[in-house]
């Protein structure tokens, strides 16, 4: 291990290893390996610091843990603006702690899930505006197992086993995650409850290796970004709003030059030949009024 | 006068009328090396560059552009979300006012889109008539008189976008607020006077919620005009009459 990860974090309040970190940082931000959140967008100044300020976050977390920047920085993912760790990076720092035995994973199954009432939200036109109202619905899980799986190990050094919650696909109906968009739970449950027991554990028996942070597929499962449907109001707008004006030309000059002291006028070639208007904050450049085509109507 | 089409979707777009004396570029979302092809080398034929609104699949490359010593013609909404580094300036078209850059008539519209002050143009040249370009808008507001060729968005499909069932309600209430369905496209279409026009080009199809194929034979037999989709490359001929 290096003695740069060796560090027990960055002090931002001393001036040698902030300077240190960021020409690590700025290293780091050129490389192909790292994921393109930790890598400038455009080549502007802007970018770069931003790339830089992402890759030192990751640098001081991976300081903190033990682990490789690079790791650290192909393992968390901003999610709706909250970093979170992947699962497998999560099982992997559990087993590699050298705290505990490495993870397992005891699937049960409880019969098939039946029919299951859950809560759904969804976007309804009432008073005038739309609003999200609770609805009670019924999955039919007549045809699927009910799966529960529990994760488990022992500390290293004892024989206590050491449990996670139990979660069951009928869980993951009751709490959203099956029946969401995209949701995973429909296509590798086995997967998804693993990855989810684990990250319990982790919340209940060492919640500092995960640092608060949640797991990718939890984040994706639990955050509800609040939207509204638009597709009626946007119908509602174009049926009374589309086509109905003739477009007019307003015959006022246009196509201005707002004055800028430091910044110049393109010198365009001989061929603008159109006299131009001068007034106190805008120049009047190239309009058609002097050479309409139509006798200013409107071609 | 001759349309090319450098790219029509969200990783750039630009279209580019042009004869052998001048050209105008509609977007400036393709380097201008590529307009150098396409206009056989030759900057001085430019006359300008028309931009209708502010996202980056169309002002990528505006700095490129200006520093060329071009005029970039767009709304004052556009310039203040662009935030050029440019030592030039574009300049600021409103509208429903008219300008010229050449022999090319501008009529600017708004459009509707999310952001800010976003426009459409008419296009009038002598060689080619009335041209409407309509892009990123949901619908347009206005009916145009004596259209000979229009390039109008046709994004996406409502039944192609319920289909794919879009994980990201974000991303489908975006979609469908900001830019033009096929049923939209339609309605928009029959409800101009259609008797002059010869050219409908399709432009900014989604890779993912569109089907170039249905609606190009879709807008055919609506209108019974030529269809073409806008995929980089394509070039036509738009004249003021077809002989």
């Amino acid at each position: 291990m290096s003695n740069l990860v060796k560090l027990e974090g960055i002090n931002y309040l001393d001036p040698v290893q902030f300077d240190s970190m960021q020409r690590v940082c700025g290293m780091l931000i050129n490389s192909d390996l790292v994921p393109d959140t930790y890598k400038a967008k455009e080549n502007t100044p802007e970018a770069k610091a931003k790339a830089i300020a992402n890759s030192m976050i990751a640098l001081e977390i991976s300081q903190r843990i033990g682990a490789s920047p690079l790791m650290v920085m192909q393992n968390m993912s901003p999610i709706y603006g909250r970093p979170s760790w992947s699962a497998k990076f999560l099982i992997a720092t559990v087993n590699t702690c050298g705290r505990f035995n490495p993870l397992q994973y005891k699937f049960t199954t409880n019969g098939v899930l039946g029919k299951i009432e859950y809560t759904d939200y969804e976007w309804k036109a009432e008073g005038g505006r739309n609003q999200k109202v609770a609805v009670k619905k019924v999955f039919d899980g007549t045809q699927i197992e009910n799966i529960e799986c529990v994760a488990y190990t022992t500390a290293k050094g004892s024989d206590d086993i050491l449990e996670s919650s139990p979660v069951s696909l009928a869980m993951a109906i009751k709490e959203g995650w099956y029946l969401k968009n995209g949701s995973k739970w429909q296509t590798m449950p086995k997967q998804m409850l693993i990855y989810r027991t684990a990250s319990f554990w982790t919340s209940a028996y060492a919640p500092e290796i995960s640092m608060g942070m949640a797991t990718v597929e939890e984040v994706e499962d639990t955050i509800d970004i609040p939207h509204e449907d638009v597709s009626e109001t946007v119908k509602k707008e174009s049926n009374n709003m589309a086509n109905q004006e003739n477009l007019e030309n307003k015959n006022t000059p246009t196509a201005t030059l707002i004055t800028n002291p430091t910044k110049e006028t393109p010198k365009k070639e001989e061929k603008k030949v159109e006299p131009t208007k001068e007034s106190a904050n805008s120049t009047t450049a190239q309009t058609s009024n002097t050479q309409k085509p139509n006798d200013g109507r409107l071609f | 006068m001759k349309l090319s089409v450098l790219g029509s979707s969200s990783s750039g777009n630009s279209y580019v009328l042009h004869n052998e004396n001048e050209a105008l570029i509609i977007e400036c979302g393709i380097k201008p090396i590529e307009i150098k092809k396409t206009i056989g080398f030759d900057y001085a034929k430019i006359n300008g560059i028309i931009v209708s609104h502010s996202d980056q699949d169309h002002i990528k490359y505006i700095d490129e552009y200006l520093n060329l010593g071009l005029n970039v013609y767009t709304s004052a909404g556009t310039i203040e979300e662009t935030k050029t580094k440019s030592n030039f300036s574009p300049i600021v078209c409103k509208h429903g006012s008219e300008f010229r850059i050449g022999e090319f008539t501008v009529l600017p519209f708004d459009t509707q889109h999310d952001c800010k002050e976003p426009l459409g143009f008419l296009i009038n040249h002598p060689e080619c008539g009335n041209v409407l370009f309509a892009t990123d808008t949901y619908y347009l507001k206005y009916k145009f008189n004596e259209l000979r060729h229009i390039l109008i968005e046709c994004n996406y499909s409502e039944e192609i976008l319920q289909r794919n069932g879009v994980s990201n309600e974000f991303l489908k209430n975006r979609t469908i607020n900001s830019h033009m369905s096929y049923d939209t496209c339609c309605k928009t279409l029959i409800a101009n006077d259609l008797s002059l026009v010869q050219n409908i080009v399709l432009i900014h199809l989604s890779d993912r919620n569109s089907d170039a194929k249905l609606f190009r034979e879709g807008i055919s037999s609506l209108t019974g005009k030529n269809i073409y989709i806008a995929d980089a490359g394509l070039e036509i001929e738009l004249n003021k009459t077809p002989f």
